[in-house]
C-alpha cells in the first residue's frame, strides 16, 4: 500500500504525461490530415495507461480524462467522454490483468478497443437522434484507427516510463 | 700583403684610376650598360627574383585573406538583406489577403448595410478539433458580446455557421456541413423553401442537405440557396451554397438537394459575427 505521498506522486506523474499529449494533439496532430482525417488519441489517453493500473484506479483516471475533453471538445452529448472513457480504462485495465501483459501489443489491443467503445457510440448516438449514418461512421472508425494506431506505440513508451518510475518499490 | 702595398700601392691605385677611367668612358659611349654593371646585376638577379617571389606570396596570402574576409561579412550581410526583403515580401502577401478581404467586406456594407451595423471580427484559431464534427474556434466571446446561436460568416456574406458554445474569450461555430446545423433555406433562383441540414455522410464530403423541398420544387445545378430568414432565428438572405445535383430520397417519395457550400471552411482564417441584425429588413 502507497503512502498518501507516493499515490499523490504517482497520479501527479499520470497526468503530466497525459497534459503531454493533449499539448501534442492540439499543437501537432490536429494539423495533420492522412486519409481525410485527423490523428485522435484522446481515447488512448484513457486506455494506455489503464492498463499499468488497477481497475478501480483506472476508470476514475479515465473518467478525469474523459470531463477534460469534454471540456474542450465538441461532443454529440454534453457528458460523452465522461460517459465513455470510464468503460474504457475499466475495459483496458481488466484486459491488461487477464489476458495480456501490459506492453506494446497490450497498448495496440486497448486502443482498437477504445476506439470501437467510443466511435461505436457515436454511431449509436447518431441513429437514435434519426440521422443514422452506420456505414460512413464504421468507415471514419477505420480510418481513425489506421491514422492513429501507430501512436499507440509512442504513447505507451510514455506511460510505460511513468508506469516503472511510480512502480519501482514494488 | 702590407709590404705589397707598401712596395706597390702606387700602381694599384694608378691601375685602379685607368681602369675606373676606362669602364666610364666604356658606359658613356656605349649603348647598354656598362660591363661591371652588367656583371654586378646579372649576379643579383636571381637573388632579386627569388625576395621578389617570397614577397609576391606573402602579398597574395594577404590579399587573399583580406579578400576572404570581405566576401564572407559581404556575405552575411547580403543573407541578412535576403531574409528582410522575405520578411517583407510574407507580410506584403498578408496584408495583400487582408486588403482582399477588407474590400469584399465594405462590398458587402454596401449590399447589406442591415446586417453589418454590428459584426464582431473574430480570427480562426482552431478548425476541427474531432473527425465527428465540423467546428471552428475563434477568439472572440462573451467578452466582445458574442451568443449562442449568432450567426458567422465570411466577408463575401456567405454563411459559414452558427455559434454553439460560447466562453469569455472563445466560442465554438458549428459549421453548415455539421450534422446538427439546420436552417431554414430558400432556393434564390425559385423562391422554393426547404430546410438545410447537416448529414453526416456529406459530411466527410463538405457538403450538406437541401430537405422539406416541395413537391414541385424545379432545381437545378448550380442554383444558388440563401437563407430564407423565416422565425427571426437568422437574417435572411445569407448565402448557403449552390445545389451540386437533386436525388431521390430512399422511400422515394421526397427529393431533396445536396448543396455544396460557399465557404471553404479549411482555409478561413477571419469570420464575421453578426450580433445583432433587423429581421424585417
Amino acid at each position: 500500500m502507497l503512502a498518501r505521498n507516493e499515490v499523490i506522486f504517482k497520479w501527479s506523474l499520470y497526468a503530466a504525461a497525459t497534459a503531454l499529449c493533449f499539448l501534442l494533439q492540439g499543437a501537432l496532430f490536429q494539423r495533420i490530415t492522412i486519409w481525410g482525417v485527423t490523428p485522435f488519441v484522446y481515447p488512448l489517453l484513457a486506455a494506455v495507461p489503464a492498463t499499468y493500473e488497477a481497475p478501480a484506479p483506472a476508470a476514475i483516471f479515465a473518467l478525469c480524462v474523459g470531463v477534460v475533453c469534454d471540456a474542450l471538445l465538441p461532443g454529440a452529448i454534453p457528458c460523452f467522454y465522461t460517459l465513455v472513457f470510464p468503460v474504457i480504462g475499466l475495459c483496458a485495465s481488466l484486459l491488461a490483468q487477464k489476458v495480456l501483459p501490459a506492453g506494446f501489443f497490450c497498448s495496440l489491443a486497448v486502443t482498437l478497443m477504445a476506439f470501437c467503445l467510443t466511435d461505436l457510440f457515436r454511431c449509436f448516438l447518431l441513429w437514435v437522434t434519426g440521422r443514422g449514418a452506420w456505414k460512413a461512421g464504421l468507415f471514419l472508425l477505420l480510418r481513425e484507427l489506421c491514422v492513429t494506431l501507430p501512436l499507440s506505440i509512442p504513447t505507451a513508451f510514455l506511460y510505460r516510463a511513468v508506469a516503472r518510475k511510480v512502480h519501482m518499490y514494488d | 700583403m702590407k709590404n705589397f702595398l707598401k712596395n706597390n700601392g702606387l700602381w694599384v691605385l694608378f691601375a685602379a684610376a685607368v681602369i675606373a677611367v676606362a669602364l666610364t668612358l666604356l658606359s658613356v659611349f656605349s649603348y647598354t650598360s656598362s660591363p661591371l654593371a652588367n656583371v654586378a646585376n646579372v649576379i643579383a638577379s636571381p637573388f632579386r627574383a627569388a625576395y621578389t617571389a617570397v614577397a609576391d606570396w606573402f602579398n597574395d596570402f594577404q590579399k587573399h585573406y583580406q579578400d576572404t574576409t570581405a566576401l564572407e561579412e559581404e556575405n552575411a550581410a547580403l543573407r541578412r538583406k535576403i531574409a528582410e526583403m522575405e520578411a517583407e515580401i510574407r507580410q506584403a502577401r498578408e496584408d495583400s489577403e487582408e486588403n482582399q478581404r477588407l474590400k469584399e467586406l465594405l462590398s458587402l456594407q454596401d449590399r447589406r448595410p442591415d446586417l453589418t451595423g454590428d459584426l464582431q471580427q473574430a480570427m480562426v484559431t482552431e478548425h476541427a478539433v474531432t473527425n465527428w464534427t465540423s467546428s471552428l474556434t475563434i477568439n472572440k466571446g462573451t467578452s466582445s458580446g458574442l451568443e449562442v446561436g449568432d450567426c458567422v460568416i465570411d466577408e463575401t456574406g456567405a454563411l459559414v455557421g452558427i455559434i454553439s458554445e460560447v466562453g469569455t474569450n472563445w466560442a465554438t461555430i458549428l459549421t453548415l456541413v455539421d450534422t446538427d446545423t439546420s436552417l431554414g433555406a430558400q432556393v434564390f433562383r425559385t423562391g422554393d423553401l426547404g430546410l438545410a441540414q447537416g448529414d453526416f455522410t456529406l459530411m466527410q464530403e463538405d457538403r450538406l442537405r437541401l430537405n422539406l423541398l416541395p413537391a414541385d420544387a424545379s432545381l437545378l445545378g448550380g442554383d444558388l440557396v440563401i437563407t430564407s430568414g423565416l422565425g427571426g432565428f437568422y437574417p435572411q438572405g445569407l448565402v448557403i451554397g449552390s445545389v451540386e445535383k437533386v436525388q431521390m430520397d430512399p422511400s422515394g417519395s421526397d427529393s431533396y438537394a445536396i448543396l455544396t457550400p460557399a465557404v471553404d471552411f479549411d482555409q478561413l482564417t477571419e469570420v464575421f459575427v453578426i450580433r445583432s441584425f433587423d429581421p424585417g429588413a
